[in-house]
């Protein structure tokens, strides 16, 4: 080769390597000197990495309501065992899969467990446990042998004179043990199909309130039914992503079967329980529930997009009726509902200033079940057909002021109730600016309308025509609300809001006549120093309503306070985080009763709640923390339904006793942290 | 001569162009693609910028994902201007999209998202209550990691009570759903992307939500309670009360507001304490126990 052609070759490959090279020294020059990697830091970044906690705690009391559902309800110890074990490709890997198991309160009886594997942009299949444990009462007591279980029996040679010595305590408590697994395969590019599978087991008891007898005013009691119910759920969908148009149709099947189709229970108002009548009680019959649901959008242009949700269904319930001394029509109900549900609109920006949504909801409840006669009563398979309209507009008045317009109007058509026809119109504006980076805030004003057909007082109540039930009656409804939001330094800031609602059942005479609620509301959120976040809040809620019967008036007030401050920092450079809350939450519940006998007002209902928590967790090594915990609890309440009211109190009513709650309960856990 | 340097300037120019397109077609320039970022927000950084390479989002296998051909140039834009030193005082320009609040209009920002995002459960965003209230996805979410808050059943109510605040009492209430407890999350029956369903809910209506854990209460029943049927809030507030059972009002003044019959229209008082069977206990349910509808012929006051 001649040296000119080398030359000219061999500055050829040297340009060609040289150019890239030249880039990337561009970069250099533009970006600054390039820095050796901390290849452990960026591993650490760049990597996913797996936790396990481990280690245990101690209850300092008994108590239902603190573990209601947290699952620590006892005095002890309890383990703590959470987990977190991920496993993902690189992301410059030639295969996107995964999988991560997580637990959470493993050692606990409110613990769950998610299992989810896949390769993403393939397919994804998930499993899923969860526990949920729910102590209701614990100090309740009951008469009958056998509680817990589908016969309730009286204890041989007791009578309902005998009835406080027969007492046995029972808790009442239940426990759902859910199972779900769903899974997801893409078929590229657009399309996809998933679905579900749910088996849900719910077992325990809960109190039921049986009178003596069916039809007329009798004596009743409180028995611990039994529960014992499964419920599966199962869907299936398949899904088209495209660039302008979404859309998803799937079939869903709900299942639900009780174990206990009924109990039975002895009359504990014979006068020789030895005797005493057994009886049947039906609990809650089998069912089932099929839909088909169609959900789609498409852009119609870049700014505006048309959607639609649909979904048919078909509720169906035939269950065998408990033999009895009545002779229905037929033995089973027939009960069908056909459900047909459509929400259309559209949604568009045609100038970047202004935001438009119209939209149509239609919800029909077509109750086919045939009229049934039970002895000279016949059944009321009720249905429904609701409109709906509603436009919405919002436009940027100034570059930091919105206007928010919508109107809603509403139509029902209804068989078998006081007032067949009813509508409403809701027309709300709302205005929020930001006036400053320091200042945004707004006002809301709504008004709400509710009319309807002539109201059948006569007709649905001989006694009493002149009451007007709520959820039918004439309602005007005021909203107004206000709400800001300070700033008044870049680590400072301010939120409240006052919202008001006032409610006028205007043709009411009797019934609930109106109502107003206000709720005030302040947060606010400060960042000292870096490093340090603080908050606090302040809830306040204020109910009042007045009811009106033949002879009385009831006012009903019920206010609740609810406060919070908190904080965490961390020292050591981030090696020790620690952090507290405080939260407090105050109920009070009165009602206020006037008629002929003059103003008799019941006691208050209180219920008062303290939490205060402080947690440490400090990183020992990369990859060992150790994790402190500590929480107080402290309730009271007072409710005149409960306290001081033995099953016997009452001739009238055998209840199962109970206190409500108070507590004070101290939680401290101490917990190490491994991470790989 | 110069001719034989015009040669030399053309190999040259094809040799740069051959390498430079091996170079695009190779995954190697991706890699340059994200790092021409990372050479400046890399380990060092506050904000855990690397973090996404742990996500789904960086994925160069899934090609779904734009990361490995765009980068961080994908979401956040081009970054030509940015790379460009700035001139003395005056500070870097920044990227054409940055996700914070008061950089970019939320529709700009939800934008880049939604070229992705606009399916399944995101499907009906666009119209939705949170879109009208000028949300941004990363108002609520978090990208840069693999643990982000809102995605998390036991944390995601703490993101969504920092607006909601109001919700964040009611559940404080001593009646009131397993949401704090981390047994259920908000997520649970409300879709925050926006659905076409009352209140965003999951379900087509709001009984049908409820029936999800409650089937139990779906029927139908022989003997039907009205609005019982159509509207669960009518008598509960779901997301907590003072009251038992997350009802609205006590018994029996609750079931006053509709009945006033023969036994019913009584006055009753603090007289009745505590013996009035229809105050103590359970109060109107110590008989009517029943009231969500009853399958039994002997049930029409939803007494069995």
């Amino acid at each position: 080769m001649k040296s000119w052609r080398k030359k000219a070759l061999y500055s050829a490959v040297a340009a060609a390597c040289a150019f890239p090279a030249g880039a990337i020294g561009q970069f250099e020059f533009e970006l600054g000197e390039a820095v050796e990697r901390d290849e452990e830091a960026w591993a650490e970044l760049t990597e996913v990495r797996s936790t396990v906690e481990f280690g245990g705690g101690y209850v300092s009391d008994d108590s239902f309501k603190h573990g209601e559902y947290s699952g620590l309800h006892s005095e002890g110890f309890f383990p703590i065992l959470n987990f977190d074990l991920y496993k993902r490709e690189a992301w410059d890997s030639e295969t996107a899969s995964y999988w991560r198991i997580r637990g959470s309160n493993v050692g606990l009886d409110s613990r769950s467990l998610d299992l989810q594997h896949g390769n993403q942009g393939d397919y994804r299949i998930r499993l899923e446990y969860d526990q949920l444990h729910r102590r209701q009462f614990d100090s309740t007591e009951t008469i009958f042998q056998g509680a817990g279980g589908k016969r309730l029996q009286l204890p041989e040679g007791g009578s309902f004179a005998d009835r406080a010595d027969s007492l046995r305590s029972f808790d009442i408590k239940q426990e759902r043990n859910r199972f779900g697994m769903e899974g997801e395969k893409f078929l590229m590019p657009r399309w996809s199909v998933r679905g579900s599978f749910v088996h849900e087991k719910k077992e325990g008891t809960r109190v039921t309130g049986i009178p003596r007898e069916a039809d007329f005013f009798s004596p009743s009691v409180l028995v611990p039914e039994p529960i014992d119910y499964e419920t599966n759920r199962f869907r299936g969908a398949v899904a088209y992503t495209g660039e302008k148009a979404q859309a998803e149709i799937g079939y869903s099947l709900s299942l639900f079967e009780n174990q206990n189709r009924f109990f039975t229970w002895q009359d504990p108002y014979a006068a020789d329980w030895s005797t005493a009548e057994e009886r049947q009680f039906t609990s809650a019959p089998d069912s089932e529930h099929h839909q088909v649901r169609f959900s789609g959008g498409y852009n119609l242009e870049p700014t505006t997009r048309a959607y639609a949700d649909v979904a048919f269904g078909r509720m169906i319930q035939d269950e065998r009726f408990l033999d009895t001394t009545l002779t229905p029509t037929r033995t089973t109900a027939g009960g069908l509902i056909d459900t047909r549900v459509a929400n259309i609109g559209i949604t568009a920006r045609p100038i970047p200033r202004l935001n438009l949504n119209a939209s149509f909801h239609h919800d029909d409840r077509d109750n086919d079940s045939p009229v049934i006669e039970v002895d000279g009563r016949t059944t009321t398979p009720y249905s429904y057909t609701l409109n709906r309209t509603r436009l919405k507009g919002d436009y940027r008045l100034q570059p930091r002021t919105n206007l928010t317009l919508s109107h809603q109007y509403s139509w029902w058509d209804r068989t078998y109730v006081a007032r067949e026809e009813v509508e409403e119109g809701i027309l709300e504006g709302r205005i929020k600016t930001t006036l400053n980076p320091m200042f945004a805030g707004g006002v809301v004003l709504a008004h709400e309308e509710r009319r309807g057909s002539t109201y059948a007082g006569a007709e649905s109540n001989p006694l009493h025509p002149a009451l007007r039930q709520s959820w039918l009656a004439d309602r005007d409804r005021d909203r107004y609300g206000v709400f800001a939001n300070v700033t008044p330094m870049e680590n400072l800031t301010f939120g409240a809001s006052v919202n008001q609602v006032k409610d006028d059942y205007r043709a009411s005479e009797l019934g609930l006549t109106d109502g107003e609620a206000t709720i005030y509301n302040l947060d606010v959120s400060f960042i000292p120093v870096e490093g340090l976040t603080t908050y606090a809040f302040y809830n306040y809620e204020d109910n009042e309503s007045r009811q009106v019967g033949p002879t009385w008036t009831a006012r009903l007030l019920d206010r609740v306070g609810t406060a919070g401050v908190g904080l965490s920092t961390s020292f050591l450079d981030d090696r020790l985080k620690v952090g507290t809350d405080i939260a407090y939450a105050k109920g009070v519940g009165r009602v206020r009763v006037t008629s002929g006998a003059g103003q008799q007002p019941m006691p208050p209902l209180v219920t008062e709640l303290t939490q205060f928590s402080v947690y440490g967790d400090y990183q020992v090594r990369k990859d060992v923390s150790v994790l402190v915990r500590y929480r107080y609890e402290e309730y009271d309440s007072k409710d005149w339904g409960v306290d001081g009211i033995d099953p016997d109190t009452s001739g009238a009513v055998i209840t199962m006793g109970g206190e409500s709650p108070d507590y004070k309960v101290h939680v401290i856990g101490a917990s190490l942290r491994y991470r790989f | 001569m110069s001719s034989l340097r015009s040669t030399a300037s053309q190999w040259g120019l094809l040799g740069a162009g051959l390498v430079l397109a091996l170079l695009f077609l190779s995954e190697g320039v991706f890699a340059r693609e994200m790092e021409k970022c990372t050479r400046c927000h890399d380990e060092t950084e506050a904000y855990p910028v690397l973090n996404i390479l742990q996500t789904p989002h960086a994925s160069q296998a899934d090609p779904r994902i734009p990361f490995g051909s765009d980068g961080c140039e994908e979401c956040h834009g081009s970054a030509d201007d940015h790379l460009r030193p700035p001139a003395e005082g005056e500070k870097r320009i920044q990227p054409p999209m940055v996700f914070r609040r008061g950089e970019r209009p939320p529709e700009e920002q939800n934008a880049v998202c939604l070229q992705c995002h606009e399916s399944g459960d995101r499907m009906h965003w666009r119209g939705s209550p949170h879109e009208f209230q000028g949300l941004a996805c990363v108002s609520c979410h978090t990208i840069h990691t693999t643990r982000d808050k809102v995605l998390v059943k036991q944390e995601q109510p703490q993101v969504c009570v920092k607006c909601h605040t109001e919700k964040r009492a009611e559940m404080l209430k001593p009646s009131s759903h397993p949401v704090f407890e981390g047994k259920m999350a908000c997520t649970d029956c409300h879709n925050p992307h926006g659905a076409l369903t009352e209140s965003m809910l999951v379900e087509p209506t709001l009984v049908e939500t409820c029936y999800t854990c409650h089937a139990e209460k779906r029927g139908p029943f022989l003997w039907e309670h009205a609005p019982v049927r159509e509207d669960c809030s009518i008598c509960h507030n779901p997301h907590g009360s003072i009251h038992a059972s997350l009802l609205n009002t006590r018994g029996p003044w609750m079931c006053q507001q509709c009945h006033l019959g023969s036994h019913s229209s009584a006055s009753f008082d603090r007289t009745g304490l505590p013996t009035a069977p229809q105050i103590i206990g359970k109060s109107c349910l110590n008989c009517h126990s029943q009231v969500h509808g009853s399958n039994n012929p002997a049930g029409p006051g939803f007494t069995r």
